[in-house]
């Protein structure tokens, strides 16, 4: 059995606002505002596979992530939560990528790779929410598509793949090899890794892949994504006037928020 | 650009908030581009939901024909799709971004080539030499993104409740076209097996017209049942952040947010919840806010209409017991 | 006539004696060998360096029992009864040896008359004020810190009356037998001779006197033989402990060497204890003095120290086939010992989740057992070895590594709280002169309640004229809490780029109004070669009132009382400056609470309790609240961030009608100095 990861490391999303800065361009956030982690997805798209792993006692994992060279962290994270190999493939080789391309160059990748059962993405990046790369991954490679698994297990030959849907749960059986995307449970937190799995991460060697050696030209990182154009990007601001209850005691702050309550006719 | 098709999935529910939403912003949209405003059906669905299409602005509804749609898959339903929008000559798809919204319509912006943008909070066509303009909130809502797109096609999936919906012309019709569909049989098998409702007592969430909400601050899952009872009161239902969700404390379908459900109740109590804007976009259709958080300085405050800064714990049995007696005075 | 007695008087067959002792020191040796093999297997340790320091302090702890007479002094003064006693019959007998079987004749004269007649006969009858107090406290008052409370427990101590009563009698009964000219010196043992002499004959008298002499002395042997076998080992662990105890700064953990590949990352099995460590476990006199002392066993938390070290040591025992395990295998070398975890089969995980590491239990300890570095020991194997711990602090491991704070979802950054105010940022201004560096802390910046305590600080250096700089974005948490709950490779990987950040700054000296941070980089970070001059704000705060730097003037009257935070009180033994910073205030009137200083109860948010929702048994901030609620005082002030805010919940839960504030000493300080 082969897993598959796709990660990418994204500005934390849990910046503080007030840390939130633009670029001189104004056209992204600057530089070095807040550390490089796993797209948060991403990480429970790696607890699953690991999870799926662990319930079949057998198989192995493959993490690869588009990157700069800084993205060598997010793929050492990964091994050290137990991933068996980690690729980084040098985004600076594609300079104007986009969703298309970044299918492109990851089916390129998978080509490289043992054949994959199963492909797993977070449901969308935790910086710019695309949402869009796994569902073209499957589109380019005509596997099944499942978005927003929350738990996979195998039976037989096929996947058993559990969501929530718009109104409570569904399980899907699909045909391996499949893409799916990830979303966040309680169920695939992802895991600390130990110590020692930490240590021995950073013995691993994670193999860099340039453009020639998928054998892509920079051209193929261009799609009719890149036709899309910012016109604008900016800080939005809130500018909403809280009414704090300050009553003298508990109760009647209680009762005060009620009066206010009813005069709103809420209830 | 011209045409834009609203794109409805049946997929065993019925009609609803969802697809009157996309409706709503296709009709407006094609008006701000005039052009037209189409929409498509795929699954398996009656002729009501033509008759509702065309009740908020649809002039054609495409309904594709092909006993394999009968069940939802996403590849066959990406497949008519984008046949659909070929013959239709659609410019901007609109899709809602429920489960299959999210799922299929990436599968037809690939197979169309389209410029994709989903989860989109707003959109409108007053682009100066044409074309689309696109809101999008980024970075857990610390920025907002403006987007346009020249070329077509364009496919957007709209975020639930980002969209005021069109009054509906009662008795409005249109032209029903059925396109022969040829969905390819698929390399691989996908198929549903199971399907529960979720079992909870009170309303649905997104339905629901008081909702309380619990995050970080409620400490452990045991004080969840503190909020029960202020929502057995109020006759709310019940939500929670994704911090909560993470931390195990509710399951993962109370979540509210960025990446959990979009809602838009009369009132929305926050317990517990800091405010970070990852949930805020869950919330910012809510009408009245009420944020109950220790912490004075917490965002939440800033989104709030009515703020108590107060330990829950100290303050909920207070608020449960006034309401109480509230209901009482009320009904005597 | 030169003042002696005659030894073995009215006995025959002497040398039966010998054969006795001959056998009694063959148990006694072959009991302490078996124990010291079990201590073998721990890891090495250093402890026996700096002798004559350890020596000092064995002879201020052991003769004294300082530690003993700190808290429940009426049993400490009993067992203080009890060793002298025991020290003085010690030393009589040596006499007797000397005199009898060295022939060098000491027993005479003033020594026989002061020493061997009266101080003995003086220091036997306390002891058996000492011993009674004991049996009285143990079978009458059942002090319930005195569990399991086992029939050993009173058999040693009906023993050593036995012996001290027989004792007299034998000498009473020679008194009157021999008419000792010199009985006066011994008073109570004629009182008792003559007791003995209103009842029998003469042939009588001497018939008794020689069964009681054979009596006394089996039992005597007896007793000595039983000593390593039973909780009278302590005899000889106490001393060793306490010599062996660590001089290091109590507020340092040792360090793990994380790069070694084969050895295991914290304490898993008995063997990863170091020696010392399982030399606490027979030095335990189970006297509870740890558990009634301990926050979480105050509140129904599943920990007790004592139980803790109970629980080790009976499974050193067992193990080893030493104990009197049910299922030990006697025939397990100690080399075999314990393969099985600790965790899970000798005491469960939630006990090490309840402890604060308040070190209350180690400062009560009057045998020196290291409590605290076991617990974090067992808990460094369960996070590193098994990342197995609560998803509480598995999610403030992720904010320490992601962001280097411990508060995951927290909005605000670290120079929020400088809003308005002229602070130096290193980062901003690398050049800039600054006399001292404040360290933050993650709480100061990120907590908004104690924003305004790192404003106050601010504003009084301010006041003051200190010029001082802060790290601002570039500072880190220090790791504490991650050395705290046992993530040292965490710990040591934020505190080498804290000291590197330091280093490159030259930074020299530092305040900060966190006693965690505190503690950290003044104790811990040495470890990693990071120097610095560092104090608390309390110490430096009062220097700046001492020196007339800062004035403060009256603005009214205030009831204070002071919670001693554990990391700078217990572990640093800073109790006086914030006490004086308080008293510099005119209009404050400042009150302790019963359990002050040293005896201070923890807040409970240490240990990583900060991050942790406490799930079982009562509230330890509440516990804590009701103390100092009960001194009367209108103000709590505290000098620790986690300390504000478990008591300003604690005291909004168990009085939230009262008229008490919760404030820093800082905040005290600066509202009545312009």
């Amino acid at each position: 059995m082969h897993l598959v990861v796709c990660i990418k490391q994204i500005l934390d999303p849990e910046i503080p606002p007030s840390d939130f800065r633009l670029d001189s361009a104004g056209r992204g956030p600057a530089e070095g505002i807040a550390p490089q982690v796993i797209s948060i997805f991403d990480e429970n798209a790696l607890e699953v596979a690991l999870q799926v792993r662990e319930a079949a006692g057998e198989g192995r994992i493959t993490a690869i992530s588009i990157g700069a060279e800084s993205a060598v962290d997010a793929l050492r994270k990964a091994l050290s939560m137990r991933v068996d190999d980690a690729y980084l493939i040098r985004q600076a080789d594609f300079p104007a990528l986009d969703t298309f391309g970044t299918a492109r160059i990851l089916a390129a990748a998978l080509g490289k790779l043992p054949p994959a059962d199963l492909l797993l993405c977070g449901r969308e990046s935790g910086d710019w929410y695309g949402g869009q790369v796994p569902a073209f991954l499957a589109a380019q490679l005509d596997w099944p598509y499942t978005a927003l698994v929350a738990a996979i297990r195998k039976t037989g030959s096929e996947w058993n793949l559990r969501r929530q849907s718009d109104d409570g749960w569904e399980t899907i059986a699909c045909s391996a090899p499949a893409v799916v995307s990830v979303t966040n449970d309680a169920q695939n937190l992802p895991r600390i890794p130990k110590v020692r799995d930490n240590m021995l991460a950073f013995r691993k060697t994670i193999t860099v892949w340039t453009a020639a050696d998928l054998g892509l030209t920079s051209e193929s990182g261009c799609g009719p994504n890149t036709r899309l154009k910012t016109e604008r990007f900016y800080i939005p601001t809130v500018s909403r006037q809280c009414q704090m209850i300050s009553g003298d005691s508990v109760v009647q702050r209680a009762e005060e928020l009620v009066e206010k309550l009813a005069g709103l006719r809420v209830i | 650009m011209r045409n834009v098709l609203a794109v409805l999935i049946a997929n065993g529910a019925e009609f609803g908030r969802a697809e009157i939403e996309v409706l709503s912003a296709g009709s407006r949209l094609a008006a701000d581009l005039g052009g037209t405003s189409v929409a498509a059906v795929v699954g398996g669905s009656d002729q009501s939901w033509a008759r509702e299409a065309f009740s908020y602005g649809a002039v054609r509804v495409y309904v594709a024909g092909s006993p394999a749609l009968t069940h939802y898959e996403p590849r066959l339903f990406a497949d008519a799709l984008e046949q659909i929008a070929r013959s239709a000559d659609a410019d901007v798809l609109l899709f809602s971004s429920t489960i299959s919204g999210l799922e299929v319509a990436p599968l037809v912006g690939y197979k169309l080539g389209a410029s994709v943008i989903m989860d989109v909070t707003g959109i409108d066509g007053k682009v100066e030499g044409g074309g689309v303009r696109i809101q999008k909130p980024v970075f857990g809502g610390k920025a907002q993104s403006e987007l346009v797109a020249q070329k077509a096609p364009v496919v957007l999936s709209l975020r639930m409740r980002s969209v005021d919906p069109l009054q509906p012309q009662e008795g409005a019709s249109g032209e029903v076209i059925e396109i022969p569909v040829n969905v390819r049989p698929s390399t691989g098998t996908w198929r549903l097996i199971e399907r529960n409702l979720e079992k909870s007592g009170g309303p649905r969430l997104e339905d629901a017209r008081i909702i309380v909400s619990g995050g970080r601050g409620m400490g452990g899952k045991e004080n969840f049942s503190c909020l029960a009872e202020l929502g057995d009161v109020l006759g709310a239902a019940l939500g929670a952040s994704r911090a909560a969700v993470d931390l195990g404390w509710v399951p993962s379908t109370w979540q509210i947010g960025q990446t959990g459900k979009k809602v838009a109740p009369e009132l929305y109590v926050a317990v517990g919840i800091s405010g970070a804007s990852q949930h805020m976009v869950g919330i910012a259709a809510a009408k009245h806010i009420v944020a109950i958080n220790k912490d004075e300085k917490a965002p939440i405050f800033q989104m709030a209409e009515l703020g108590v800064a107060e330990d829950y714990k100290v303050f909920i049995p207070k608020l449960i017991e006034a309401l109480k007696k509230h209901k009482t005075s009320a009904t005597t | 006539m030169t003042p002696t007695r005659q030894v073995y008087f009215n006995i025959t067959g002497v040398w039966l004696m010998y054969v006795f002792f001959a056998l009694t020191l063959l148990v006694f040796g072959y009991g302490v060998y078996r124990r010291w093999r079990l201590w073998q297997i721990g890891r090495p340790v250093v402890r026996l360096d700096r002798l004559g320091e350890r020596l000092r302090l064995l002879f201020k702890q052991a003769p004294g029992h300082e530690k003993l007479l700190k808290r429940y002094s009426g049993t400490g003064f009993a067992h203080l009864l009890i060793f002298w006693g025991f020290v003085f019959l010690f030393l009589g007998t040596v006499v007797v040896f000397i005199h009898e079987d060295l022939h060098i004749h000491i027993m005479q004269g003033a020594l026989y008359l002061y020493f061997e007649s009266l101080a003995l006969n003086i220091s036997g009858a306390l002891c058996i004020a000492g011993v009674t107090v004991a049996l009285i406290q143990r079978s009458i008052r059942r002090a319930p810190r005195l569990k399991p409370d086992k029939p050993d427990d009173t058999i040693i101590l009906v023993s050593i009356l036995v012996i001290l009563v027989t004792g007299f009698i034998i000498q009473g009964l020679r008194i009157h037998l021999t008419h000792d000219p010199w009985a006066a010196w011994s008073p109570v043992g004629r009182a008792v001779g003559m007791v003995f002499a209103h009842f029998l004959s003469e042939p009588a008298l001497r018939e008794l006197h020689r069964a009681t002499w054979w009596f006394h002395l089996i039992v005597v042997f007896s007793f000595i033989g039983w000593i390593p076998y039973s909780k009278l080992l302590h005899i000889l662990t106490a001393p060793a402990s306490i010599l062996t105890q660590d001089l290091g700064p109590r507020g340092a953990l040792p360090v793990v060497d994380i790069e070694k590949e084969d050895a295991p990352l914290g304490v898993s099995r008995l063997q990863d204890f170091t020696w010392k460590d399982l030399l606490d476990l027979d030095a335990c006199t189970e006297c509870g003095r740890c558990e009634v002392n301990c926050p979480a066993f105050l509140t129904d938390k599943p920990l007790s120290p004592k139980w803790l070290i109970l629980n080790l040591r009976e499974s050193l025992h067992a193990e080893s086939g030493n104990g009197r395990g049910a299922n030990a295998d006697p025939k397990i070398s100690p080399a075999e010992l314990a393969q099985s975890p600790l965790v899970g089969a000798v005491l469960k995980e939630e006990t090490l989740w309840s402890c604060t590491s308040c070190g209350a239990c180690v400062e009560q300890c009057p045998v020196a057992v290291e409590h605290v570095s076991k617990i974090v020991g067992m808990r460094r194997s369960l996070v590193m070895e098994r990342a197995e711990f609560p998803d509480d602090l598995q999610n403030m491991v992720r904010s320490l590594e992601a962001r280097g704070h411990p508060y995951p979802g927290v909005s605000a950054s670290r120079i929020d709280w400088m809003k308005g105010l002229a602070v130096i940022q290193l980062a901003d201004q690398p050049g800039a002169e600054f006399e001292v560096l404040l360290w933050v802390g993650c709480a100061g910046a990120l907590n908004q309640r104690s924003q305004s305590v790192t404003r106050a600080v601010a504003e009084l250096f301010t006041k003051a004229g200190v010029k001082f700089a802060v790290l601002g974005r570039e500072e880190r948490c220090t790791g504490d809490p991650a050395r705290r709950i046992g993530h040292e490779f965490l710990f040591q990987t934020l505190a080498q780029q804290n000291i590197s950040t330091l280093d490159r700054y030259k930074v020299r000296k530092i305040v900060t109004s966190c006693p965690h941070c505190f503690n950290t980089i003044k104790n811990e970070y040495p470890q990693f070669g990071g120097q610095y001059e560092v104090v608390h704000h309390s110490e430096f705060l009062e220097e700046l009132v001492r020196q007339g730097r800062l004035k403060p003037s009256a603005t009214g009257s205030a009831k204070v009382t002071f919670h001693d935070p554990c990391y700078l009180g217990r572990y640093n033994q800073v109790y006086d400056a914030p006490r004086a910073v308080l008293d510099s205030v005119p209009g404050v009137e400042r009150t302790e609470p019963d359990w002050n200083r040293r005896n201070s109860l923890c807040c409970g948010g240490g240990g990583g309790f900060s991050f942790m929702e406490e799930k079982q048994g009562t509230r330890m901030n509440q516990n804590r609240a009701k103390q100092l609620l009960d001194t009367g005082a209108n103000t709590i002030a505290v000098g620790c961030p986690f300390c504000m805010i478990m008591l300003e919940d604690g005291t909004k839960t168990v009085a939230p009608d009262a008229q008490v504030r919760v404030r820093d000493i800082a905040e005290v300080l600066n509202e009545a100095t312009e």
